[in-house]
């Protein structure tokens, strides 16, 4: 079987077109354009999908030239599985932000009709990272992603969000450039720009670990480990509400997972017991940190954003978990790669239904919505739903990588991780309790602008549908997983660099 | 000791105390004609490391357009105000040996592992006669790795839509009318200007030079155009500068679609390549000097929520 | 006898070093900015040098690639960073830190 020339590049180059559409297309067509086009740009995934599940992994090159000269890209099972969690996401976040940013009453453009062009910039940006396989190319992609991502905060306009814009803005700046300078080191060393061929060389070598090392911190500081997730918070709850959910549910994953590329293709090699367990403390501390100050918040954005530096946390909990070499290394990768996807579709859920909440009740400040869950139910169950998963509660995917994760610290023995990791569980369960304790009060003051919000006009019927819906969708799809856990589990092992667990078996012993 | 190596150590050991003092001046305004100095001599070195396509590109970019960039900006701010008090020591003092240590150990590892090169010289200049340009930078950039150049335009694109979502408040901040010097520099520079983009386009398949350094020029262009007596780009309405902002980047898009048809994205067939590079120049030089020119009214504050103008 | 490419090398790295202490021990935001800059020129240089370790022969063409993007990608990144600070001066100079 030959694949066809666009197969792995049409879903890159798609949304990059309708992100060139939607700046010329008049205003009133774009929330119509917007659906489609997130519509065919998801559809895009699907002869991916099923190319990897019949004939395995792919490599194709863009430019004809493949590497060490030209470019590769890679499609393997976890890309694919990336590449429809993000048509999943996309599709929801489109069809919420066509319902979301009003059209403008005399059909003149305005600042929101931004939102478009640079949301779908950031599709193909993010569609393009995860088949990415050369050093260099993983630089331009991310600083596409971070660039668009600042346009999307500037998009609500208020002197808070350009502040954080520019704070993430910088932060993107020298993070890329921390890690540039390291792809000139590895290239230097090895001689080529490409992850297989690198990782092909197994002989570590000063000067390619010291490259390695550099990439890493500029991706760490890209993936808003502790300490460097100070640009993290503001960033993600400044911002509209849309933006929000791009932001935390999809692009928070995006170094984290050029991070475990990076890992199999030699990173792993660097410093085998240092590395691991200093992403370990970070992580825990990242736990621990983003829990506790969740629990001081008194905006619900605010509360959610803290809750990314806390899940991300988690995330890097991996590598420490995987380096002693025991059996069941594969299930923490699963659970890793669950978690990820999860909280990525959790976080967007939430972060709409806090901006529908938002728009509806003029403010997103604790005190201010209290009671709001008689009148809006829809939302505050949406919020529920997520916070399910966020806590680790079964039948949820959160609950089932943290379970795996659990099961590979007793594994090897690291007590103080599994410690950690139900700590933050008790910790998440805290700062969402107080949330809603707020939100499920029997009575509340009238919603409206005595609140001190902004001025509120109703939301409609048909607003209110289209924004909740996909919300409720997403949030849906980690609390079903009985209906499709083998596939995540069946796509992974394609390709993969090491066995990933087998979930099917009884028991789910690797 | 050659003259050459000699020559060398000068220019580094100034480039090193150039940025130290770049960041030591008070006012910003000091800082910035520091830093337009230090992009210069850099270019300079680059000259010395054989690298003239990168020479030209660092004078036009890092230089030009940056030093453009800061100032406008400062229009703005104000050159003058000196910087407040530099921050507690408790922060200075750790940072600075941390950064130290940092330099200390790459410098190490670099002179330790001098002597393995290794990288990608043959195989680019093997395949350079059926790359379709006798330049082999422009044929990394524009055949070889041709995608990253189409994502890098993308960035490009987006920085300029992320500076057009912050239009000021109409009054924004005026400018002096251009005085004699301006206006006779302008009137003998522009046709210069018109005849030298192009011919930097064309020669950069043969020689240094191409759609980046063109490009620059093209935004210097810009830029100066904005500050003359007639700055006719900002009367444009918004819908013009949306087009023109896109042109590059669907040029770009569209030709490498219509590759799809010879193998896959952005593959040239042999006997085309020249033609198709030389169109993606092209369009690169465009989005280059249109973005640039974009983002430079974006930092002097000119880009205006005028009513009257549709956006 | 150090090669004039070892030179420019380690004039990068402290170069580089530099402007990496700028950015993370200054309070001013323009001075920031300015040194991002000087960052980003010391990994440029640093790069460039490299690929003329060896002492023969034309120098290697793909980092120079890199770093013509490079230069792209940072006056992009510090082109939007000087138009939101302008943009705050205009609309909110005192700098009011919102509550948590």
């Amino acid at each position: 079987m030959i694949a066809s020339p666009w197969l792995l590049t049409l879903p890159v180059i798609l949304p990059l077109a309708f992100g060139v559409l939607t700046l010329l297309f008049p205003s009133d067509w774009l929330a119509r354009t917007g659906r489609h086009g997130a519509m065919l740009c998801a559809a895009a995934v699907v002869p991916c999908t099923r190319w990897v599940w019949q004939a395995g992994p792919l490599h194709q090159s863009p430019g004809g030239w493949t590497a060490p000269l030209g470019i590769d890209l890679y499609l393997d099972g976890m890309a694919c599985l990336f590449l429809i969690f993000t048509a999943v996401m996309g599709l929801g976040i489109s069809f919420y932000a066509a319902a979301y940013y009003p059209p403008s009453p005399d059909g003149t453009r305005t600042r929101n009709d931004l939102f478009w062009p640079l949301w779908f910039v950031t599709w193909g940006g993010i569609q393009s990272l995860f088949l990415s396989q050369d050093l260099f190319n993983i630089y331009v992609t991310l600083e596409l992603i971070s660039v668009s991502g600042v346009g999307l905060i500037l998009i609500a306009g208020t002197p808070g969000a350009v502040r954080a814009a520019l704070q993430y803005q910088m932060q993107a700046l020298i993070a890329g450039l921390v890690y540039l300078l390291g792809v000139g080191l590895v290239y230097n060393a090895v001689g080529t720009l490409d992850l297989q061929l690198m990782s092909d060389q197994l002989q570590p070598g000063l000067m390619k670990n010291t490259g390695m090392a550099l990439m890493t911190a500029g991706l760490l500081i890209k993936a808003a480990l502790f300490p460097l997730h100070f640009w993290l918070p503001k960033a993600h709850a400044d911002a509209t509400a849309p933006v929000s959910a791009v932001l935390s549910g999809l692009v928070v994953t995006v170094a984290f997972v050029m991070l475990t590329r990076i890992w199999f293709a030699g990173l792993h090699q660097l410093a085998p017991f240092l590395l691991p367990k200093l992403l370990g403390i970070l992580g825990s501390a990242g736990i621990v940190w983003g829990g506790v100050l969740a629990l001081r918040q008194h905006r619900l954005k605010r509360v959610l954003a803290y809750s990314t530096v806390s899940q991300v946390g988690y995330l890097f909990l991996v590598f420490a978990l995987t380096f002693h070499d025991a059996p069941g290394q594969g299930l923490v990768w699963t659970g890793a790669v669950y978690l990820t996807i999860s909280h990525g579709l959790v976080k967007g859920a939430a972060f709409m239904a806090a901006g529908y909440l938002q728009k509806a009740e003029g403010t997103d400040q604790l005190a201010a919505l209290k009671g709001c869950a008689r009148r809006h139910p829809v939302a505050v169950m949406v919020l529920a739903v997520a916070s399910i998963n966020l806590m680790g509660l079964p039948p949820s995917t959160g609950f089932i990588g943290k379970w795996m994760m659990l099961k590979a610290s007793f594994h090897t023995q690291q007590w103080g991780l599994a410690v950690v990791m139900l700590g933050g569980g008790l910790l998440s369960a805290a700062y969402l309790f107080r949330v809603f304790e707020q939100l499920l009060q029997p009575s509340g003051p009238p919603s409206g602008p005595s609140r001190g919000g902004e001025a509120v006009t109703p939301l409609t019927r048909s607003q209110s549908i289209w924004m909740l819906t996909p919300a409720m969708l997403l949030a849906l799809a980690t609390l079903l997983p009985v209906l499709y856990i083998t596939l995540p589990d069946a796509l992974l092992r394609i390709g993969a660099p090491l066995p990933f667990s087998d979930f099917i078996r009884p028991g789910g012993t690797p | 000791m050659t003259t050459g190596l000699i020559f060398d150590i000068v220019l580094a050991f100034s480039l090193v105390v150039l940025a130290i003092i770049t960041l030591r001046q008070r006012t910003p305004g000091e800082s910035v004609v520091q830093l337009m100095i230090f992009g210069l001599l850099l270019a300079l070195s680059w000259l010395r490391v054989d690298a003239p396509d990168l020479a030209l590109t660092e004078a036009a970019i890092g230089s030009g357009v940056t030093g453009a960039l800061l100032l406008a900006a400062l229009h703005r701010t104000g050159f003058g105000t000196p910087f407040p008090s530099a921050v507690s020591p408790w922060i200075r003092y750790p940072v600075t040996i941390g950064c130290a240590l940092l330099g200390a150990v790459l410098s190490l590892v670099v002179m330790y592992t001098w002597d393995q090169p290794a990288g990608l010289t043959d195989p680019a200049y093997a395949h350079l006669e059926e790359s379709g340009t006798q330049n082999p930078v422009t044929a990394v950039i524009l055949n070889y790795r041709g995608y990253d150049t189409l994502l890098e335009i993308g960035v490009l694109l987006v920085a300029a839509l992320s500076v057009y979502t912050l239009s000021g408040p109409a009054s924004g901040t005026p400018v002096k009318p251009p005085g004699p010097i301006f206006r006779f520099y302008m009137r003998v520079m522009t046709p210069v200007f018109w005849l030298v983009v192009p011919y930097m386009v064309w020669v950069g398949g043969r020689a240094p030079g191409g759609a980046f350094q063109a490009g620059a020029l093209l935004s210097g262009l810009g830029a100066l155009t904005l500050l003359g007596p007639t700055p006719w780009p900002l009367r444009l309405k918004r819908r013009v500068v949306r087009w023109g902002l896109s042109l590059g980047f669907s040029l770009f898009l569209v030709t490498a679609a219509w590759m799809w048809q010879y193998g896959n994205l952005l593959a040239y067939p042999t006997e085309q390549a020249a033609t198709w590079i030389l169109l993606i120049e092209i369009a690169c030089t465009l989005s280059i000097g249109i973005s640039l020119t974009v983002m430079f009214a974006g930092c002097a504050g000119w880009l205006h929520e005028d009513p009257e103008r549709a956006v | 006898m150090p090669s004039s490419a070892l030179i420019y090398t380690l004039a990068g790295i402290w170069i580089a070093v530099i402007g990496l202490r700028g950015v993370l021990a200054e309070e001013h935001v323009f001075r920031k900015i300015v040194a991002s800059n000087i960052f980003g020129s010391g990994v440029f240089l640093v790069l460039v040098a490299l690929a003329r370790r060896a002492p023969d022969g034309p120098p290697d063409p793909v980092p120079h690639g890199m770093i013509l993007t490079g230069i792209v990608v940072a006056v992009s990144a510090t082109a939007l960073m000087l138009a939101l600070l302008g943009h705050l001066h205009d609309t909110d100079p005192d700098d009011r830190e919102d509550s948590p």
